[in-house]
């Protein structure tokens, strides 16, 4: 089967990490998922995605992270990986003004292809380069903050709030799966509580989208 | 040895073959022996800790293979059929230490690769038929032909015992006599006649050439009528697609059916090398996994030697297609043949006449293909293959061009280096591209020494080479990729005005791999759906069933050409075979279904869902045998022939696009 054994967990969570090229999405996901970092890594080309398993109360979440190329020209082919993603990172260059202004045109492929409960936090990454900033925290926040997402500052190379960054989304994921099961607790047609909710899969993404609740 | 001949009931019940069965019981070995149907025995699978019982039904020494065409590579073994836990199965095992069969220099060479021919345990509901040849000259043979299309070499019985094969055969299994062919035997099939079941095997081709028992055996060569009516160029592909044209030609002339299925099996048999090949390193690939289905573990061939066996096999340079005359021109292998030294420069030299044209282009291409070209030759060999130079330009054009070229580039070159900071601040579009290309150049293949460390000249020149082309070729512009193709480019040429003309004249060829439409890679991923439905049905099926016909994770290995699948040498040596367009233009797809063959088993057997399989295949990089990947993509092309030629729509990248009247590369505004 797809997973082993030893790969126990109670939910599967698909997350996606967009933005444009070189703002540092696979240094994000290699740092979550391998504490790794490269200055030198190359450029995605398709998808990828890597797995990590972190503990939410007392569960054990699975996230996926699916990592693709940033150039829009390959989004024809890459939409495709959008199917079940139950949580997003935006990532922006902080240094790079542009990639900001861009993360408007991500949210909208985000929301086109997504499910509306989908969690999204907006990600300002390379906050290391503090003398080459150009694009201020007060300025993401508010835009977070009009567009309901979450937002962090991140350096891959430091390590700094990649962590958090990714272990806020995962709750933020669990918490609305959490809450559809106790909304939905004395529905007989309703899977047992502690049931696997595999939110990856093609068919079971919905498992937090069907019913219809709402996000946080 | 023994050479036993008697029946099957004498000799069953007494393996001694002490590294296969372990007689660590005495009693129950005389019980054996006096008791058939108690008759028991330890076995000891080498590969695993478990023992089971088994009951040998019969046993037959000197029932060899001949893994060459020539009759002096023989492997002689014991054939044994047993049963364990109430199915029956069949064993192979070579017998050990020198073989008084092998009376030539092969013999030393067949020592090495002999276990890869061991079957340990084929249970015989994974059998699909067995053919038997009694040919009036020579030695009887059977041919056992699986269920997954594979074939074993054939078997020849230097003592006789087919008979009582069969009869055995026909005690523990359901076995029965095809209505088309009275030599054909369905085994587990309650309703298939031959003819359903050799067409529904959907083996395109399985394979062309013929090996030493089919060429002793006159029976081979008796549907060559219908063959030789056809050009000598069409022979291939006719052979090749010689499934369908069995089933399509089968009820036309005179005793077609009986010669082609002659044929057919005859092909199956042939192409078990290829199939051997493959199956081992399957099995190699799971070695490590548990938990597999049953089969996976009991026959697992032992392939210790499968690795050498590939660089020593001693292929035989020629061999005639079965269906084709003796005397006609000789095909190559249709396995892949053992790759050859690269080109050296003194067979190079030898290419060109006095003035400095290549003589005989495909003679070059040929050689490339099998070889490669040595580092030093590549600068000079790769303006050919990519089409920069002609082949029948002398020295004197060559040089005339590049200084046109050079000037020409600078041209280019310089529309770019003259747009001014105010400019640039108003040219949305050139900031954009030069930001995505400045972030593209500092990572790609800065581990290559050439690269390599900060301020780095020559990922100054890649920068400067791709913002060129994208001024050169402003509709299609810059697509992340590019830099991967160019990075060896400029390595091999060392000259930026060179590498910007070979790059551009490969984008001829590939830029529809970056339209925008994705009609170029959406046009080789159909293709490759399509002759892995040809060459390989179930992993087709399989494909199918779990929505995975897209091919999306094939995209890396297409887009860029396997540039990020293998080593940096790897792939200069790669792509220069590929370039040679020689046996197809196309032979990068062949390279997909060769690899995705290799792992067949892994991705059906872990039922491996989309997800999975595209974090398999990307997580494949590195691991790739390039050689042998080359080969067996060589052996489908081959086998494939104008079948998987007519899966490729015309114009698919990397042929070259078909012109129309608006540009080439007209793209939809965007942004970057």
């Amino acid at each position: 089967m797809a997973y082993r054994a030893e790969d126990d967990y109670d939910y599967l969570f698909k997350v996606v990490l967009i933005g444009d090229s070189g703002v540092g999405k696979s240094n994000l996901l290699s740092r979550f998922t391998r504490n790794e970092f490269s200055l030198e890594s190359k450029s995605t080309i398709g998808v990828e995605f890597a797995t990590r398993s972190i503990r939410v109360d007392d569960k054990v979440v699975k996230a996926q992270i699916w990592d693709t190329a940033g150039q829009e020209r390959y989004r024809a082919i890459t939409s495709a990986y959008y199917r079940g993603a139950v949580g997003a990172l935006v990532v922006y260059d902080v240094t790079r003004h542009v990639t900001f202004e861009n993360v408007e045109r991500w949210l909208k492929e985000l929301r086109d292809h997504t499910d509306a409960n989908i969690v999204i936090m907006l990600v300002g990454n390379k906050a290391d380069l503090r003398h080459l900033r150009a694009v201020s925290v007060e300025d993401a926040k508010g835009f977070a903050e009009r567009e309901s997402t979450f937002f962090m500052e991140t350096s891959a190379l430091e390590s700094m709030n990649v962590e958090s960054a990714f272990t806020e989304v995962l709750t933020q994921i669990y918490r609305v799966v959490s809450k559809k099961a106790l909304d939905i607790g004395d529905d007989p047609a309703a899977p047992p509580r502690g049931q696997t909710i595999n939110v990856g899969g093609k068919d079971d993404v919905s498992a937090v989208k069907k019913s219809g609740c709402c996000s946080s | 040895m023994r050479g036993g001949d008697a029946g099957a009931a004498a000799e069953a019940g007494s393996p001694r073959s002490p590294d296969l069965y372990d007689l660590s019981d005495d009693s129950d070995y005389a019980a054996a022996a006096s008791d058939h149907t108690a008759m028991r025995t330890d076995l000891v699978d080498r590969g695993s800790d478990e023992t089971a019982r088994i009951d040998v039904v019969y046993e037959k020494e000197r029932v060899t293979i001949h893994p060459t065409q020539y009759g002096s590579g023989r492997i002689s073994g014991k054939l044994r059929l047993f049963l364990q836990q109430g199915s029956l199965f069949l064993s192979w095992e070579p017998n050990e230490g020198a073989d008084s069969l092998s009376t030539s220099s092969f013999g030393v060479e067949i020592e090495k690769y002999r276990n890869l021919y061991t079957i340990k345990a084929l249970p015989l509901s994974d059998v699909r038929f067995i053919r038997k040849h009694t040919p009036t000259f020579g030695l009887d043979y059977i041919i056992i032909v699986l269920s997954s299309g594979l074939a074993f070499p054939p078997f020849y019985f230097y003592n006789g015992g087919i008979r009582e094969l069969f009869a055995t055969l026909k005690q523990h299994v359901f076995i029965i006599r095809s209505d088309d062919d009275p030599n054909v035997f369905l085994v587990n099939d309650f309703q298939d006649p031959l003819q359903k079941s050799l067409s529904s095997l959907e083996l395109p081709g399985v394979a062309t050439v013929a090996n030493a028992m089919s060429r002793q055996n006159s029976l081979s060569f008796t549907g060559s009528v219908d063959e030789t009516r056809h050009g000598a160029d069409e022979r291939l592909g006719e052979a090749s697609s010689m499934s369908q044209y069995g089933s399509k030609q089968k009820h036309k002339s005179n005793d077609p059916g009986r010669d082609l299925s002659i044929q057919v099996l005859e092909k199956f048999s042939l192409v078990t090398k290829f199939a051997r090949d493959t199956t081992s390193s399957l099995f190699r690939d799971n070695s490590g996994a548990h938990g597999y289905g049953r089969q996976q573990h009991e026959y697992v061939f032992d392939n210790k030697a499968s690795d050498k066996y590939k660089n020593q096999y001693v292929a035989p340079e020629k061999a005639s297609i079965p269906s084709a005359p003796l005397e006609s021109d000789p095909l190559p292998l249709v396995w892949g043949k053992q790759r050859d030294c690269p080109l050296s420069v003194a067979e190079w030299t030898a290419f060109l006449d006095p003035e400095g044209r290549v003589m005989d282009s495909k003679a070059l291409r040929k050689k490339v293909f099998y070889g490669g070209v040595e580092h030093v030759l590549r600068k000079e060999v790769w303006k050919f293959l990519l089409g920069y130079h002609e082949y029948d330009s002398t020295y004197a054009e060559r040089e005339y061009l590049a200084a046109m070229k050079r000037a020409e580039y600078e041209a280019i070159k310089s529309q770019w280096k003259s747009i001014s900071a105010t400019q640039a601040k108003r040219f949305t579009k050139f900031r954009e591209r030069k930001g995505l290309i400045d972030k593209d150049v500092v990572r790609t293949d800065r581990s290559v020494p050439y690269y390599e460390g900060d301020d780095n000249q020559n990922v100054v020149v890649l920068r400067d080479i791709l913002l060129t082309y994208s001024f050169y070729n402003f509709d299609l512009g810059y697509c992340q990729g590019m830099s991967d193709f160019l990075a060896p480019i400029l390595y091999v040429m060392e000259d930026e005005s060179e590498s910007f003309w070979c790059f551009a004249s490969l984008m001829e060829r590939l830029g529809a791999n970056f339209n925008r439409d994705q009609n170029g890679m959406h046009a080789q991923l159909l293709a490759l759906s399509k002759l892995v439905e040809l060459l390989d049905p179930p992993l087709h099926n399989y494909f199918r069933q779990n929505d995975c016909l897209n091919y999306f994770f094939c995209f890396r290995w297409v887009l860029i050409q396997f540039k990020r699948e293998f080593s940096f040498d790897q792939v200069m040596l790669l792509w220069e075979v590929l370039w040679t367009h020689y046996l197809s233009e196309h032979f990068h797809l062949y390279l997909c279904v060769a690899i995705l063959k290799r792992y067949r088993q892994r991705i059906i057997g872990e039922q491996m869902d989309f997800d999975t399989l595209l974090k398999f295949i990307n997580e494949l990089s590195g691991q790739i045998n390039l050689d042998r990947a080359i080969q067996d993509a060589e052996a489908l092309c081959t086998i494939a022939g104008e079948n998987g030629a007519s899966c490729i729509p015309p114009g698919t990248p990397p042929s070259m696009p078909i012109e129309t009247d608006g540009g080439l590369y007209v793209q939809e505004d965007e942004v970057l």
